[in-house]
Parts: structure tokens; sequence; C-alpha cells
């Protein structure tokens, strides 16, 4: 399922996105969404706002509809 | 003989770059960074025994693949260092790169991509509270760098120079097994050099301030607060300094014997010198508020709770601190506009920004309200606000129509930003920032300002007061000004409010103090100021016209300059001058007909 779909406060992991590589996919890995990587959904803004996940140990926002290419499974 | 080496400072946004700059180059550095970031590289040398070290602040960057003009900043000063500065070097003689203890593997990914420059490089390591413990020998041996660790912001200098000459003298060496994916080797790296996790389990302030509910409410809180300190803070600041400035006006004037020096300084000098000094409140308390709101991490999550809104006019959650710096300033925040990623969104950005009600519309704004609402100050904040609101109204439609017209690529309009852990900002440090950067202001502004006083004056007073040559022109003019509802007296200040907006007050000050028998109150003058036929020249009206000319209208040459520097043609400049100018006039002629 995509990232998107989490629950505050939920963990998963990610396996992959459902882009192919380009510049957009790698400057996600770059930000910390590479695929094996535990996650955690942090905030939701309201209104379709964006996302906060906690990653690496970072906190990184990401606009909803940038967040839909990253695909996870619930641990 | 002395030698240079250029050492550049590398590492993610918010990281402590611009801390450690400044403390290694203490004042010998050029460049003010505004508040927002660093968007620009900052330079600064320092001389030791026989080696000049030069050390580049560069923009935070998480990759190697640029995607928004402040990061390719950081990826020129690495690759064309010679096109930067002034050296023959196409690159640095050294790297320090900058990793944290608690975001270890993302940092040490791009510390792997850093490896294709072939530069030397020392590793900064930060151990923070709470974060996990790392095995600093073991990391030396697997990344062939020597590492200086330090805890939170307790680093010594000494130690950091000593440091930069072991990694001068560390051969380049690569791990060639696992060279390709940087992703790979920072996680085999930090499982083997990590000796204990994080036991950090601090509470959240973001579940409360990114909240659906408690996060807006205390953003617009907050933003309320900081425009609402921005009048009622700096009011009796402004009339201290209007007030001193007047006192030495009538000094001159008593004190001076010559009538035609004493004129010149009481009405041409310190009438400008004080428009000038008026700002300084104003302009110290916005850089101070937004200096506040960075070095605590608000700003980025401001950006946060902005974007979904931004994004509907076409603009970014990135907007959100070049605008607010725009309406300190328009400079700052083109610069500022550097971090938007996407052509688009930063275009419409830039366009925008001039319609900020930027400190130098303040005063224009503050005489016009009082001449509006001459018995209920009450009002005249009431009037701030909505002006403040009508131009965000107004920049929003502009936006969003200009972004159906343009067609720039918009494939790169994304949003994303690390949330800065939280902090107490530093008040000492922020309160000299925002002194600092006043400063700057003054300097700027300050010349243009008090020329055009004075020339003011000086057209205004020859070759007789009652036929000037400021009247020959502005009444040659006349026709511009009439569908207005003025006449000479107004149109010369605004035709040179368009060098600088805050000289329309003085300007004023001069035409009037010299054609009415009151000098002492410029805004009783200019209520009783009739046009030739006896009716007022101030209406409902053509005051209403010239509150939204001056919203609307581009009359700032540094603004134009910065543009032609940013948007790198000379068409965007020209674009938002003619664009702008055409409809301050088109609003204010509908505004004198209608009211």
């Amino acid at each position: 399922m995509d990232i998107t779909k989490l629950k505050t406060k939920e963990c998963a992991t990610i396996i992959g996105f459902t882009l192919p590589e380009c510049e957009f996919v790698k400057r996600l890995m770059a930000l910390g969404f590479t695929e094996g990587t535990p996650i955690r959904m942090l905030h939701k803004l309201p209104f379709g706002g964006p996302l906060g996940f906690e990653v690496k140990g970072a906190k990184v926002m990401l606009r909803r509809d940038d967040a839909k290419t990253i695909l996870v499974s619930l641990n | 003989m002395t030698n240079e080496t250029l050492v550049a400072l590398v590492g993610f946004p918010n990281i402590g770059k611009t801390t450690l700059f400044n403390t290694l180059t203490g004042k010998n550095h050029k460049i003010v960074n505004y508040p927002g970031s660093t968007v620009d590289f900052g330079v600064g040398s320092v001389q030791k025994e026989d080696t000049q070290w030069t050390f580049i602040d560069t923009p935070g960057i998480v990759s190697v693949d640029a995607i928004s003009s402040d990061e390719l900043v950081t990826i020129d000063a690495l690759t064309k260092t010679n096109k930067l500065l002034n050296t023959a070097k196409t690159k640095p003689d050294l790297v320090i790169y900058f990793i944290t203890s608690s975001q270890f593997e993302r940092h040490l990914s791009l510390l792997k991509q850093l490896e294709g420059y072939k530069i030397p490089v020392m590793v900064l390591l930060r151990e923070e509270n709470g974060a996990p413990a790392i095995e600093i020998d073991t990391l030396g041996a697997l990344i062939h760098a020597p590492i200086y660790s330090f805890e939170e912001k307790k680093f010594d200098s000494t130690h950091i120079y000593e440091m930069m000459k072991k990694a001068l003298n560390t051969p380049i060496t690569y791990d060639q097994k696992d060279c390709f994916d940087p992703y790979k080797w920072a996680q085999k790296i930090s499982e083997a050099t990590i000796t204990q996790t994080s036991t950090s389990s601090d509470f959240d302030f973001d579940t409360i301030l990114l909240h659906p509910i408690t996060g807006m409410a205390i953003f617009s809180t907050i933003m309320g607060a900081f425009f609402w300190t921005i009048f009622v803070l700096a009011a009796p600041f402004i009339d201290g300094i209007a007030a001193l400035f007047d006192q030495a006006a009538i000094m001159v004037q008593t004190h001076v014997s010559t009538p035609v020096l004493a004129d010149a300084l009481a009405n041409g000098l310190i009438t400008g010198a004080g428009s000038v000094f008026v700002f300084v409140p104003q302009i110290f308390i916005l850089f101070f508020g937004i200096g506040l709101m960075e070095s605590s991490g608000y700003l980025s999550r401001g950006a946060t709770i902005l974007d979904r809104p931004l994004s509907f006019i076409g603009l970014n959650g990135r907007s959100f601190v070049p605008l607010l710096s725009g309406c300190a300033c328009a400079i700052p925040a083109m610069m500022a506009t550097r971090s938007i990623p996407g052509k688009k969104a930063r275009f419409l950005t830039m366009f925008i920004i001039p319609l900020m009600t930027c400190s130098a519309k303040l005063p224009v704004f503050g005489l016009l309200l009082t001449l509006l609402f001459i018995d209920s100050p009450s009002h005249a904040a009431i009037g701030l606000t909505a002006i403040y609101f009508g131009s965000f109204a107004l920049a929003s439609i502009i936006a969003a129509i200009a972004g159906r017209l343009i067609r720039l690529e918009s494939n790169q309009d994304t949003f994303h930003i690390d949330l800065p852990r939280w902090k107490m900002p530093n008040l000492t440090q922020t309160f000299m920032n925002a002194f600092e950067q006043s400063i700057t202001f003054l300097k700027g502004a300050g010349p243009i300002i008090l020329g055009l006083s004075l020339f003011m004056w000086g057209i205004t007073t020859y070759p007789s007061p009652d036929h000037s040559i400021a009247q020959s022109i502005g009444t040659f003019l006349n026709p511009l000004w009439a569908p207005l509802g003025f006449d000479w007296r107004v149109g010369i200040p605004i035709l040179l409010s368009f060098s600088a907006r805050e000289v329309f007050v003085s300007g004023l000050m001069v035409t009037f103090a010299i054609t009415s028998e009151s000098t002492a109150d410029l805004t009783h003058s200019l209520i009783h100021a009739t046009l030739p036929n006896g009716l007022p020249l101030f209406t409902t009206g053509s005051t209403i016209g010239l509150v939204l000319f001056f919203m609307v209208s581009m009359q700032c040459i540094s603004t134009l300059a910065i543009a032609k520097k940013e948007s790198k043609s000379w068409t965007f400049p020209l674009l938002i001058t003619v664009f702008y100018i055409c409809l301050a006039y088109v609003l204010a002629f509908l505004s004198n007909l209608v009211f």
C-alpha cells in the first residue's frame, strides 16, 4: 500500500516506489526513504496538507501527492 | 610565503554550518545572511602562522543532485570555485562535512556521494543527547577521514585546525567494493559503528503545533501577534525618533544664521534623515521576529502548514519564508526564493513579493490612514490590517491568474522539508543579527533617501518657492495626476517615490511646508490643502486611491536590481515594473472616480 494510507503513529517498512528511478525518487532516497527503511507516520496536516514521517532519526514532511509514490508494508 | 587553503563547509540544512563559520572567521566575513536560511555562499578568511584559511559557508544540501538554486550554489562551490571566488582553484582544498549522531545514516549517505568530487574531507561529528552512541575509531577507519567529535555546541577551534591539517595530508582512499549505492554503504557503516541506540523519548511539541486544530490556531496567533507587534510596539519608538528630528530641525532653524543654509539643513537634510530613521524600529522588529521563528525552528513548521493553501495558487510551502521576509523588505525576500524547487513556483513567488507590505510602505500608509481616520486612531489600525489582508488577497489572485497564463515547467514542484529539533532561540544572537540587518538596510537605503530629500528641497526652493522647478515640471505633467485627483504638490513626491517609496512622505513634507502657512504639522497642512477650484485635495476617494497606488505600484530600484540578478534577465524586472505601475494607476483612478 502507499505510505499515505498509514494512520498517525503507525510504523511500516518501505518496499519500493510507484515510479522508476527518476530525479524525484532519487530525492526521496536522499531524504532517507530507501527500500527496507522503517518509517513512522507522525503528522497528518488537515485538508490534504503535508504528511510528517520519522525516518532515519529525522522528521521529514512531504506533500501528500509526493508521498503517494512511496510503497510500504505494515510491520 | 603565504599559501591559501580553501575550506568548504558542507552538510544537510540546519546542521550548524553557519554557526561554525561565524566561530572560525569571527567578524572577518562578507555576507550578512538574512533570516530564512543560507541561500548564498559566505566567505571569510583567517591567517594562522603561514597559512591563510579561507572558509566557504554553503547552503545546506541533502544530495548532490541539486533541484533548487540554493543547492546549485553548493555544487558550484565544490566544482567551479574559481567562478565564485577570486581564486585559480576549481575546487576547494578541503571539505568540512557535518554529521550529527541523531541522523547518522542520512548524513553518511551524502558523505559517500561527495567522494565523487575527489576532495579531502574532515568530518565534524556532533554527538547529541539521547541520540545513538557511535564508535568513533571504527568510523574513522571505515570512512578514511579524520573525525572531530564534540557535544552539542562545545567545539574547540584549535582542535579543528589540527584535524584539518591532518585531513589535508590524508590520501583519498575509496572502498571500491560498494562505491555505487551510498545508501547501502551508509546503512552498513551505521550498523558497524552504532553501539547504543537512541534513548530519546522527549515530548514532541509538534503533536500540538502541527495538530489539525491547535496547530492552525497557534499559527494564526503567532502571525497575528507578529504583525500586531510591528504596529504597536514600534509606534512609541517611531514617535520618539520623529520628535527628535523635529527638535533638531527647529534647533537648526533658530541657530543657523544663514537662511538658505538653515532651510536646506532643516527641510532637506534633517527631514530626509528623519524619514529614514523612522523605519528602523519596524525593520528591526520584523527581522527580530523572523529571526526568532527561524532559530526556534518554527519557520519550517510554518512552511509545512502553508504548503497546502499556497499550492492552490501555484506556490509552494517554501514560498512562506520569502513572502514573510517580503513584509520587511523585498530584497532579502527575492534572495530567499532560491530555496524553492521548481521554476514556476519560484517565478510566481518572486512575482508577488513586490505586493507585500514592506516596511518602506508603512510610513506612507501611516500618513494616508491618519488623513482618512483623523478622529479615530483605532480605525487607522483596522485600516492597516485591511491593507495587509488586501495585499495578500490581491497577491493570491495575481499568482493564481499568472500561474494559468505562464508556461514554465512545473514538474519539479514538490514540497519536502526537514523539521529541525525545537530549540530555545539564542536571544542575544538573534538581537545582534536583527541589529546588523537593520544597519545594512540603513546603509543601503539611507544615502538614496537623503540625496533625494536634498534634491527635492532644491527643486522646490529654486528659483523661488512660488515658481519653483518642481512646480513647473509638476504643472506640465498635470494631466498625469489630475485623473487621480491631485496636483503637482502630490505628483512630484509620487514621481520621486519611484526611486524608493518612503521618499513620498519626506517629499510631501517639502512640497507642503513651502506652499502652506503652517509648517509644523504635515497632516494639518494636507487636510486643509485645496485644489485651485477650492475643493479639498485629499478626499476619501483620492486618499484611498493613493493607498491602492502604493499597495500595488512597483517603486523600488533596489528590488528591480535584485530581481534582475535573481532572474538573470531584464524581462522579469521590466514585466513587474510595467504591470504593477499600470495596475496601480488604474486602481487609483477608479477609486477617485467611485468614492
